[in-house]
């Protein structure tokens, strides 16, 4: 099955929303329930700050990626050695 | 100037006692776990990068692929880092001078908040466990009530032998404002659970002013 390099962005983009989710989620409440004390709210802008930094360092090197390129699935990269077998049973 | 500590919802003339969090070290343990999870990506990314040319073609399948596992690999990393310290951080547990607030952070999703009456406490333990107990001072303090939720443990905080000291104090500070005969009458009306508790008038224990000056509030 031949793919484009592009259909390898669909289940990253899916991870990428589900993460945002939960992330957005994790950082109320912690200022929520934290009662925006120092701790709190130095931990959720480190966690955000690091975030940001990943998101942008995996933009930055993907955006060299040649997306039209296609590739097969299924196909093995490396070739297995032929191997004869023969039976017992015949003569 | 002390600030005094506040948290939504106190009662009128409540005051802040002891807001406790665990122990640092529980902290630490947990950070150290991500910290060799972490390796985990360097280190692929070094191999990769010496043992393999997926980093040579930048317009091809490999770089792409390894590129997006890594990013996938330190996004999820961060988060589960930053729940793992919420949870943590989230679990507090509040003396004040009317009540015992127990407050646990289980998951992201899932928060447990118990509170009860100090006057309805009967029975204050504490322990500390294991020879890292010992050095760091840090154990459990566990509180037995006379409610629905009978038991409060405060796990893992430091000093728990101060604590619990804290908590026989405010507990002598309310029996001498109320008196022994109310707190005996109000104990045997919770045992028997006798419909005279909807009747006579319990009276609540007086309410101490706060000390010092006026504590902001809290916005949520």
């Amino acid at each position: 099955m031949i793919l484009s390099l592009w259909f390898l962005l669909i289940p990253f983009s899916l991870l990428l929303v589900v993460w945002l989710v939960l992330s957005i989620v994790a950082i109320v409440k912690m200022l929520r329930f934290g009662f925006v004390s120092r701790p709190a709210v130095i931990s959720s802008f480190a966690f955000v700050i690091f975030a940001v930094a990943v998101l942008v360092g995996t933009t930055v090197s993907l955006r060299e990626v040649d997306w039209s390129v296609s590739f097969e699935l299924g196909t093995p990269s490396v070739e297995l050695p032929s191997v004869n077998i023969s039976s017992p049973f015949t003569r | 100037m002390k600030i005094q500590p506040t948290f939504p919802n106190m009662l009128p003339g409540e005051r802040v006692v002891l807001m406790l969090h665990r122990h640092g070290f529980v902290a630490v343990r947990i950070a150290l776990l991500y910290l060799l999870l972490a390796l985990v990506p360097v280190a692929a990314w070094i191999l990769l990068g010496t043992r393999t040319e997926i980093f040579v073609d930048v317009t091809g399948v490999g770089y792409a692929l390894a590129t997006m596992l890594l990013s996938a690999y330190a996004l999820v990393w961060g988060l589960l880092f930053f729940v793992s310290w919420l949870n943590y951080y989230l679990d507090i547990w509040i003396i004040t001078n009317e009540r015992i607030i127990n407050i646990t952070q289980q998951r992201l999703f899932h928060r447990i908040v118990s509170e009860q009456k100090l006057y309805r406490v009967q029975d204050v333990t504490w322990q500390i466990e294991g020879v890292l107990g010992n050095i760091f001072k840090f154990g459990n303090v566990t509180i037995q009530t006379a409610g629905e939720q009978g038991k409060f443990t405060f796990e893992h905080i430091p000093d728990p032998e101060s604590v619990a000291k804290s908590v026989m104090h405010l507990l002598e500070q309310i029996e001498n404002q109320m008196g022994a005969s109310t707190m005996a009458k109000m104990d045997g009306d919770l045992l028997e659970g006798s419909s005279t508790t909807k009747t006579n008038v319990r009276p609540e224990p007086p309410s101490v002013p706060p000390a010092g000056a006026v504590p902001p509030s809290v916005k949520l």
